[in-house]
């Protein structure tokens, strides 16, 4: 069984993780981003279509939910 | 952003600009015009009782039915929660097992804590086979493990550790097949993106970060800085474009991946204590949360607004998941028991 090649954050000091950061944030620099208000409205139109068919949304008859509640006896009215 | 190129720019041309640029920052100001969710009243359903010690974390099985539990005494449950039977236990030898997860055949189950490791345990109803005889360490780290998921086979875990690292291991073998560095301290949770988006996950941490990782080179694509404290859970959006986060500053969060940026905080003046777990209906339409002032709130994801409080547990909620098809979630407490929510 292998052991992990030895990192623990423990042992790295702060210049370490600086640097760790700033490695990381030279790579991220490149990235394209889309705009925020077109990621809102693609996500608000995901929910909505399937908002419909969403159990803990729109609920589920009695009858139908698995975890119904475990009774005895039946109830006569 | 604007310029004021000149003294004589007027006052209304710099409103307009600063309202342009206040207009699209968040999800809820985009939702406005949708129709805003009923009263919920949800209840619980099923209440798990068996764990002598506070239940740390919990997974489904994808057959919808089945839950597994760890806690802080070592046991290790396996429950049908349809009947609330007990089908397998299992002692570990450590306390704290901090994480525990469902192999995707359901024939298989993974945890760890204090031990430092991640070991599975073949499930087999043979009632003459000693489950702990067929332990097999998987994962080894240097601190705790904090987190463990399964990607799309059993063949594969991915762990989370106190070491501030995350990993990549083939179960067989044992063998490492990729590190994440990049955390600057204990790594607390994490979760796999969707199986459609391919080969992503995202951790959380007590650096207050969320790290986006690909899983083929190891690399950290994106990281998130907006939370002010410890981040105790990520969870993908359904859809895979973006994650919610949890955090002991009290809020929860939702970051898209294609802005890069935060797009939504789901807090009240009146929620002081950290979330613990989150996680998303079937939709992405709600964000239940499960906090340490034992209450689990219900988010509208769009909206922001909470829609429901749901009290019962007696003690912090530390674990929270809904069932793989979305017709209830699954909470586990410090009170020693699992509730499922319906």
């Amino acid at each position: 069984m292998q052991k992990m090649p030895v990192i623990n954050i423990e042992d790295l000091t702060e210049k370490d993780k600086l640097k760790m950061e700033v490695d990381q944030l030279k790579k991220e620099v490149t990235l394209e981003r889309m705009l925020v208000s077109k990621c809102c409205e693609e996500v608000r139109d995901y929910v909505e279509e399937r908002s419909g068919e969403d159990p803990l949304v729109k609920g589920i008859p009695e009858d139908k939910n698995p975890f119904k509640e475990l009774k005895g006896g039946c109830v006569i009215s | 952003m604007f310029q004021t190129t000149s003294s004589e720019t007027s006052f209304q041309e710099i409103s307009t600009a600063q309202l342009l640029f206040n207009v699209c920052r968040n999800l809820h100001q985009v939702a406005e015009r949708v129709e805003a969710l009923g009263q919920f009243v949800m209840k619980t359903r099923r209440t798990l009782k068996g764990h002598g010690n506070k239940v740390l974390c919990m997974d489904w099985c994808k057959d919808k039915r089945r839950i597994v539990s760890s806690s802080q005494d070592g046991k290790v449950i396996v429950w049908d929660s349809f009947t609330t039977n007990k089908e397998h236990a299992v002692t570990m030898p450590c306390t704290w097992v901090m994480a525990c997860a469902y192999a995707p055949s359901g024939c298989a189950i993974a945890c760890g804590g204090l031990d430092n490791k991640c070991s599975v345990y073949p499930l087999t109803f043979d009632k003459n086979e000693n489950m702990a005889a067929k332990k097999k360490s998987v994962a080894m780290h240097t601190n705790y493990l904090s987190a463990c998921s399964f990607t799309n086979s059993d063949m594969q875990i991915l762990t989370a550790s106190g070491d501030g690292t995350c990993a990549l291991w083939d179960v067989e073998s044992g063998q490492l097949l990729q590190s994440f560095h990049g955390h600057g301290a204990d790594v607390l949770c994490l979760d796999l993106a969707p199986s459609e988006t391919g080969n992503t996950f995202v951790s959380g941490g007590c650096d207050k970060k969320a790290m986006v990782w690909d899983m083929r080179s190891g690399q950290c694509v994106q990281a998130f800085e907006t939370h002010e404290s410890d981040i105790n859970s990520v969870r993908y959006y359904p859809s895979g474009d973006a994650f919610a986060s949890g955090s002991d500053d009290a809020t929860c969060r939702l970051y898209d991946l294609r802005a890069d940026r935060e797009v939504a905080i789901y807090s009240k003046e009146s929620i002081i204590f950290g979330a613990s777990s989150v996680d998303f209906s079937l939709s992405g339409r709600l964000l239940f949360a499960g906090y340490n002032d034992y209450t689990i709130n219900v988010w509208d994801v769009l909206k922001g607004s909470r829609v429901s409080i749901l009290f019962g547990h007696e003690n912090r909620v530390s674990t929270l998941r809904v069932s793989p098809d979305g017709t209830a979630f699954c909470s586990g407490s410090w009170d020693h028991t699992l509730r499922v929510w319906a």
